[in-house]
């Protein structure tokens, strides 16, 4: 509420500031508009060859010094631009279309801009407009979906963001993730999930090699370059975006009711041989003594399973019998709601204040913005504060000096995680683990430690507050550069970019928590954790830019140097004696000393020389080169240092005689690229072969000690390879962009093929070396894709319009050969002409009936012991015997064979409705295998008993450890799905109402976001996994209201 | 000019840094490599690293479920986790990763650690130390062996590697087990010759140690599984090298006192008796990722009982391992103590809870008690009671008369009937683990040494060395050793379970010692004290019996001590006993079991001439049976 009300008191004192606008002697003036008659405020007004301009004010009205016969240029954002020569009239009013064609849309193309129509590599591109199409917590969801050949996967969790993956995943061991840039400056403190999305002006995703080479080693996953916002010249224009965001916890799986579950644990029981009477005959009816046995261990549990009987003697358990039967009902037993406090309606404030100001000399652009997040689930939430600050100091004609300095700080609450076998990665999983039957709380209000008696299930419901995991980040970024213009088209231009980030996560557990125990002995727990980062990139310049005749060329050389610095400490203690010291006073505990520490240093370097040659031939033929030579620490002595490559075609042929006259085609331009790449995502000193700490004693006489490899703990060792070098990766990149019909049909396609080779790969060396680990260059990887960008304006006419954009990406990666040429690494889980990640096991093909006896008789003469109702997988040689070595085959692959996003956009007069659609298709993830012990909570399934002769999941057994026979094979599911992201309704409010308010714009929207889900595997959303990871069926859905505002 | 200086300036600034030599250089900061190990320093720290691999037998679930389940000693309780290790289900199999795979794998890792340090001491080592030069070599010749001794007694015969790795190596044929024995005899006959009778530090491994190993190692290959490879001084061997430990070494005087822990590092871990023990303690920062967890594997469920709950001095219950009806019958429980001491029978009262029952007027003992609680906070709360079979007391009405909630193995239902108050969860637990000087209930990591080798042992080893010689009463004189000392000694107190199970009268506390002596009758066919040894069917000739009389009396010395499925495999008895005395194990148990299978991670990732292994040369790698 709160924030509500400064919101609004924040509107109404931009509305009393009445914008002055600065006078001039008028020699023209008038009124710009926009084709509906509304006056554009903030459009540019340029006298033509000059640098004389201005802007118009917030009715739209300019006036400027002009003489008859001079050229006024008439621009304003999104818009065509209109010239007009200046005659008698002094004054000249304009109407600005919209801006259909993004042919001259500029962009961003590493180490400077190209025309858009100039561009010659896969270069995708996202502006502001786009990005903040749905209110978003990062940069990296507002990109999801809209540029192909991007894969975004999500995550849920406050603070977090999903994994990106451009054309898919390449290297097997080595990193996968992009390379980001933001304003020039490489990002090597952390990632980008730390800048405010209103902040960014536009985003570049530099695909092929072709356009990432120029990055050199760090180019082969791809390049997101991130551009923040300027100040503009012109009139000062304050931006307000604000969104509230309310979202929900669904739960897609079903789950027993009390009544149920106790028939489940009856059934878990009957199939191990435990629900017997005296005489040893299974009951197939519900036994008050036998239940007391397997219920009866918590007394409050057991009051709700006794209200499914009805009793002569409760006390005794003496049931009323029909038929010689105890009177049973199970649906008379209560059901308790665990979750309810577990939920919550999860709130996302996010507001961001902006300043663009300027003059020829000074640009300046200034924000600040607060984004506040609470979860769907208690305890998980996030808080940042974002600064940035971008000036641009225009000294004299030939030297510029400007900077852009971000600054934030988060916040985050990262909420419960469950420890030991059985641990849950949130609260919410946690608690949908209890029983049913049980309560978390007994009649009395005592709480229950195990509720339901099981003494591995404990209650933790209170762990709310009693488990915090909090982690702060303050990040600065700058990026800071000088300009020499030096001679006519030659500059020089010098970037240093800071990069500094310090991680703090404090953590403490009350004793009373679940994970502590919570009994009268446990102790508390804290740890804290700190982590800094250093690093900075500088880098050096020549830029030279030619013009003769019809040739252009442009050159730019590059010096960079780079270094990356990590320095961490941790710390934890038990047994403090005050829990409001939190994690601030480690050293009072009543132990005497820590429990354990230490510190850790880290520390990267690279180096880098470039050259690229842009040379253009009458506008229509393009040609860029590039080669980058880079030499990295982290790699071994003779290898650090290799070259990377890189040219590229284009021919605009619209642009040839036999197409100009075709008036429908506006643009056709085919592209084609060649260029090697390298990824150096090694961890430094991985070459020396580290040793592995081990702790000991005598007595209790410490004995730290130092081994080459130790399998049972946390790092099980490398052997060390003195001959690491650069993992490479050629593409070849070929292109088509078009415009068709004045505008109404816009888009590319692209075809790639990624040989990656030289892979860097971490293999899991035969064990009896002792060791878990080496990394070694060696095998090839191929990528081949086709990706298709298409823009349509399907109806347009004066009130109403509709456009669609599509996006659709279809990745193909397999494994060409490994270690041993084409030979599949069985132990690693890889294979030839297979997909990177995939999952090689037997593979389910349905229950053992009990009239399968005499086949079963069979394998379980040769060392199987299969029962009716256990897993029956597939027997691929067809001997009769199942076997690890014969009978084990690929079951699927983890990433999606293709993904697809579809944007629709209806604007009626004022209103905008729009739909986004995104999909991935193809690929298996993990989740849904049920223990199916009868001991546990877990999902409802239709599981098998000699009455239920199911085929999709074995027989419950109480005695079956948490995992029946070939457990895994339930594991791997059809991860693809359809969402509906969200669906969105806005209004622009009318521009003669909101003038008279002093605003140039004020939308206002409503959105509903996932709205619809379509799966596969209906109690699971995909969509939380990308590469093994296992999915949940736990998704968030939720509903925005929010407004942009300027004035 | 303005304009060509700011340029130069920032060119040099710029290439100032980035130019100097080392910029690319890879800084050693906080990271150390294999380096470490040319110097004195960094052999210290490779031996320290190399006996850490000692707690890996006590680490986790894997110390019990290659050792003690699927055994007659032991099946399981309610935990089922590791179950099929019990039951032989096909889930033990080649890929099995939760306690085969690291078996090995970590084997393998300390192997190559023993290796480096084995090839590097000769040279980095000076010659002015040469007592700490062969020390730490004996040490590591010792640890070598220990480990390709687990191996071998797992898994048949298995590759051998002697010297450090370098490389990404992956062909490694299978050695026959003779070759593993040798290369074992070998490196433990180094070590006895290296290494000091007397350590520096506790925990070190000593003469004593490798003399007990040696004597087991010969016995191992004189026994019936390595029939085929046994050589004919194994059996002298033996006796000769546990003789040598014996005349070194004494006895605790009471069974009780090896598990007497009553504080962190306790006396009962540095008594004489101990020859080897993984060394564990309550400092967290040296406890390392697992600690020793084996005080929650042996626990029975206690906290739903009334006036109970979870406390540190009884643990965490995983009920993973339940005694078998063997296990309680082949103790002579009125007179070896050894039961009652290695066993919680009782259980004292930790919360005055709604739910103790109160005395009523037919069962209380004075008038005045009817309506009181039975017992309150620090009184017994629960008895189990280890009864026999033809003992019909345990009515309700006779439990009743008792203040503490009584559990009989053996009662009488109300229509007369035979049953009992025994479950999967609710049995007697073995306690020789106990750890209550844990951080806190809910820490698994425990501060016990875990016991590798005790004198106890090396007499039972050199008993079976003589007998197996035909030298019965040679061997009977250390086994009433043995025995006398686990009698009870006069004037102890055998605990309120033992008075009501063995239905023996409070007063009695006589000494017990003279009906523990054994003589030949104990393995003759026909004899009363023969048929008390519960021998299998078909046991019937002397030596035989000797063997199972063996077998035995190390389940009552020696239950629940990490040794039984090797010492059952060992005397291929494993399959017999195992159908006839483990209930649960019966139904799968196949001949192929007696040894394990080979992890299918190594067979994946092997190679032949640098082609991986076709499946039919991994079949033919796999023990028998496993495919």
């Amino acid at each position: 509420m709160k924030n509500k009300f400064s919101l609004l008191l924040l509107l109404t004192f931009f509305a009393l500031m009445h914008t002055s606008g600065y006078a001039q002697s008028k020699v023209v003036k008038g009124t710009i508009s926009d084709v509906t008659g509304l006056p554009i405020p903030g459009a540019n007004v340029l006298l033509k060859g000059t640098k004389q301009g201005t802007s118009t004010d917030f009715d739209g009205k300019y006036s400027i010094n002009a003489s008859a016969g001079q050229v006024l240029v008439f621009s304003s954002t999104g818009s065509k631009t209109v010239e007009v020569t200046v005659g008698q009239n002094s004054e000249i009013n304009v109407k600005l279309a919209e801006e259909i064609s993004q042919l001259n849309e500029i962009v961003v193309v590493g180490y400077g801009t190209q025309k858009k129509s100039d561009v010659t590599g896969a270069i995708g591109s996202i502006n502001a407009a786009k990005l903040n199409a749905s209110p978003i917590q990062n940069v990296l969801q507002g990109v999801q979906g809209k540029v192909a050949g991007i894969d975004i996967s999500s995550n849920s969790r406050p603070g977090e963001i999903g994994s990106i993956r451009i054309r898919g995943n390449r290297s097997i061991s080595g990193e996968n993730g992009p390379l980001y840039v933001v304003d020039g400056v490489p990002l090597q403190s952390g990632g980008i999930e730390m800048f405010s999305a209103s902040d960014v002006e536009s985003i570049e995703v530099l695909k092929d090699a072709s356009a990432t080479a120029i990055y050199g080693s760090r180019g082969s996953n791809g390049v997101i370059l991130v551009t923040t916002k300027k100040g503009k010249t012109g009139k000062a224009q304050i931006t307000l975006d604000s969104t509230t965001t309310f979202e929900t916890l669904t739960d897609l799986a079903d789950y027993y009711d009390a009544g149920g579950y106790a028939e489940y644990r009856r059934d878990a029981l009957r199939y191990a041989g435990l629900y017997k009477d005296g005489a040893g005959n299974t009951l197939n009816y519900a036994d008050p003594n036998l239940d007391f046995k397997y219920f009866g261990a918590d007394k409050t549990a057991w009051e709700n399973i006794s209200a499914g009987y009805t009793w002569v003697d409760k006390a005794n358990r003496v049931p009323v019998l029909t038929n010689g039967i105890p009177a049973y009902d199970g649906s008379k037993i209560p059901t308790t709601d665990w979750t309810k406090d577990v939920v919550q309606t999860g709130v996302i404030q996010n507001h961001t204040l902006g300043i663009s100001m300027g003059t020829d000399k000074i640009k300046t652009y200034a924000s600040a913005g607060v984004l506040n997040q609470t979860g769907t689930i208690p305890g998980q939430d996030f808080r940042r504060y974002t600064g940035l600050l971008s000036v641009e100091l225009k000294a004299t004609d030939w030297f510029t000096m400007g900077g852009t300095i971000n600054f934030n700080y988060s916040i985050q609450n990262y909420g419960y995680t469950g420890s030991g076998s059985r641990g849950s990665a949130q609260l919410y999983g946690a608690v949908r683990g209890q029983f049913p039957f049980a309560q978390p709380y007994d009649a009395d209000g005592n709480f229950i430690f195990n509720p339901g008696g099981s003494i591995n299930v404990i209650n933790p419901i209170r762990d709310k507050d009693l488990v915090i995991n909090e982690r702060t980040t303050s990040r600065m970024f700058g990026s800071f550069f000088a300009e020499i213009k030096l001679a006519q088209g030659l500059k020089f231009k010098t970037i240093f970019g800071p990069d500094i980030r310090n991680w703090r996560n404090g953590q403490f557990q009350f004793a009373e928590s679940s994970i502590r125990g919570g009994t009268a002995t446990s102790t508390n727990y804290a740890s804290l954790n700190k982590v800094e980062n250093v690093s900075w990139t500088l880098e050096n310049l020549i830029y030279y830019d030619k013009k003769i005749d019809k040739h252009s060329i442009g050159v730019t050389l590059l010096q960079s140097s780079s270094n990356r610095k990590s320095e961490g400490s941790t710390m934890t203690a038990t047994d403090l004696p005050y829990d409001s010291q939190l994690w601030y006073n480690l050293g009072s505990t009543n132990r005497g000393a820590l429990d354990g520490w230490g510190s850790s240093y880290v520390k990267q370097s690279l180096n880098s020389y470039m050259a690229r040659i842009n040379y253009s031939f009458a506008d229509k033929y393009l040609f860029t080169a590039t080669g980058r030579y880079d030499g990295s620490s982290v790699l071994s002595e003779g290898n650090k240092w290799d070259f990377f490559p890189s040219a590229s075609l284009g021919w605009k042929v619209n642009e040839e005689n036999f197409l100009k006259e075709v008036s429908w085609i506006e643009q056709l331009k085919l592209r084609a690229g060649i260029g090697t790449v390298g990824n150096q995502a090694v961890d430094p000193y991985g070459t020396a072969g580290g040793l592995v700490a081990t702790q000991y004693l005598f007595g209790s006489t410490p004995a730290k000690g130092f081994v080459t490899g130790d399998p049972k703990g946390t790092n099980t060792g490398s052997i060390p390879n003195k001959d690491l070098g650069w993992e490479k990766t050629k593409q070849l990149n070929f292109g088509v962009d078009f415009g068709f019909l004045n505008g109404r049909i816009t888009g590319s396609v692209d075809y790639y093929i990624a040989d990656t080779f030289d892979i860097l790969l971490d293999k899991a060396p035969n064990s009896v070396t002792g060791y878990g680990n080496i990394t070694i260059n060696a095998g090839k990887t191929r990528n081949k894709g086709v990706e298709l960008q298409l823009s349509t304006i399907n109806v347009e006419n004066k009130d109403f319009r509709w456009t669609s954009d599509i996006t659709f990406t279809q990745n193909k990666t397999e494994i060409v050969s490994l270690v041993n040429g084409k030979v599949d690494d069985i132990v690693n889980n890889r294979f030839i002409g297979q997909p990177i990640s995939i999952r090689y096991d037997y593979k389910k093909i349905g229950i053992w009936q009990t009239e399968d006896a005499a086949e079963m008789a069979i394998y379980n003469s040769n060392g199987s012991t299969y029962k009716a109702g256990d897993i029956r997988v597939e027997d691929v040689n067809n001997d009769g015997r199942i076997d690890a070595n014969n009978d084990r085959q690929i079951i699927g692959q983890y990433d999606p064979k293709w993904t697809a996003g579809f944007i629709n956009t209806f604007n009626y007069k004022n209103f905008e409705l729009s739909a986004f659609i995104f999909t991935r298709w193809g690929q298996i993830v993990n989740g849904g295998a049920a223990e199916l012990s009868g001991q546990f909570v877990e999902r409802k399934v239709n599981y098998w008993t000699p009455d239920n002769p199911s085929n999709e999941y074995p027989a419950a057994n109480y005695n079956n450890g948490g995992q029946p026979i070939h457990y895994s094979t339930m594991n791997y599911q059809d991860g693809s799905f359809v969402k509906v992201r969200y669906i969105s309704l806005g209004y622009d409010m009318p521009k003669d109402v909101i003038s008279k308010l002093g605003m140039t714009k004020l939308k206002l929207f409503a959105q509903a976001l996932n709205p619809f889900l379509y799966s596969k595997t209906s109690y699971l959303d995909a969509d939380s996994s990308y590469t093994n990871g296992a999915a949940s069926s736990v998704t968030n859905r939720g509903f925005v209201i929010g407004l942009n505002a300027a004035f | 000019m303005k304009k060509l200086l700011i340029t130069v300036l920032l060119v040099v600034t710029g290439f100032f840094y980035s130019c100097s030599d080392n910029f690319l250089e890879e800084e050693m900061v906080s990271t150390l490599t294999q380096q470490r190990y040319d110097s004195p320093d960094g052999i210290e720290e490779l031996v320290n690293g190399a006996y850490e691999g000692l707690r890996f037998h006590f680490n986790y679930e894997w110390a019990y479920a290659l050792t003690d389940y699927g055994t007659d000693t032991f099946t399981n309780g309610g935990g089922v986790d590791q179950v099929h290790w019990n039951t032989y289900s096909a889930i033990l199999g080649p890929a099995e990763t939760a306690n085969l795979k690291p078996f090995w794998d970590n084997m393998y890792a300390q192997i190559n650690t023993a290796n480096i340090g084995i090839q590097k001491i000769p040279t980095v080592l000076p010659d002015s130390d040469m007592i700490l030069k062969n020390t730490r070599l004996g040490e590591l010749h010792f640890l070598r062996a220990f480990n390709y001794f687990k191996l071998v007694t797992q898994f048949g015969g298995v590759p051998i590697t002697i010297n450090p790795i370098t490389s990404d190596v992956s062909e490694f044929p299978r050695a026959s087990t003779s070759e593993v024995f040798k290369l074992i005899e070998e490196d433990f006959l180094k070590a006895e010759s290296l290494l000091p009778a007397t350590p520096a530090q506790t925990g070190r491994i000593t003469k004593a140690a490798a003399q007990h190993f040696l004597a087991k190692m010969y016995l191992t290959r004189a026994s019936e599984q390595y029939a085929d490879i046994t050589q004919g001084s194994d059996l002298e061997n033996a006796g000769k090298f546990a003789d040598l430990v014996i005349s070194s070494r004494t006895l605790a005087p009471d069974y009780q006192d090896i598990f007497n822990y009553n504080k962190v590092n306790a006396p009962n871990e540095t008594i004489s008796e101990v020859l080897l023990s993984a060394q564990f303690d309550n400092t967290i920062a040296l406890q390392g990722r697992y600690s020793n967890q084996t005080h929650m594997y042996f626990l029975s469920v206690y906290r739903n009982f009334p006036g109970m709950t979870r406390n540190l001095e009884n643990g965490r219950e995983f009920q993973r391992l339940r005694p078998t009806d063997y296990t309680m019958d082949i103790f002579d429980r009125k007179s070896d103590s050894r039961f009652y001491k290695s066993f919680q029978t009782t259980y004292i009262c930790a919360l005055n809870s709604t739910n103790i029952p109160k005395w009523t007027a037919a069962n209380a003992p004075t008038p005045a008690q009817v309506g009181q609680p039975k017992f309150k906070i620090g009184e017994t709360a629960v008895a189990m009671i280890v009864n026999s079979k033809n003992d019909t007391r345990f009515t309700a009405a006779y439990k009743n008369t008792f203040a503490p909630l009584i559990l009989a193995r053996y009662t009488v239902n109300s229509t007369g009937a035979q049953a009992t108050d025994y479950d999967l969860s609710t049995y007697p637990s073995l306690s020789k683990y106990n750890d209550p000087f844990r951080a806190n209930l809910g820490e698994a990591k425990g501060t016990r040494d875990g016991i590798l080798a005790r004198l106890g042992e090396t007499y039972l080893i050199a008993a079976e060395a003589y007998g197996r010689q035909g030298n019965y009463s040679k061997a009977l004189t250390y086994l009433n050793t043995l025995r006398s000392r686990a009698a009870y000694k006069a004037g102890q107190n055998r605990g309120f379970a033992y008075y009501i199970s063995e239905n023996v009268p409070t007063t009695e506390t006589t000494s017990t010692v003279s009906s523990m002596v054994a003589t030949e009758a104990s393995f003759t066919d026909g004899t009363v004290e023969s048929a008390k040894e519960l021998y299998p069917a078909g046991v019937t000739s002397k030596p035989q019996m000797f063997i199972h009389f063996i077998l035995n009396e190390r389940a009552r010395e020696l239950l629940g001590e990490f040794y039984r499925w090797v010492d059952l495999a060992r005397t291929k008895t494993l399959i017999q006993r195992t159908k006839t005395f483990n209930n649960e194990a019966a139904p799968n148990i196949k001949e192929h079991h007696a040894i394990r299978p080979i992890p299918q991670s190594f067979l994946d990732s092997s190679t032949k001439n640098g082609i991986p292994l076709t499946p039919d040369e991994k079949t033919n790698m796999q023990n028998p049976g496993y495919n």
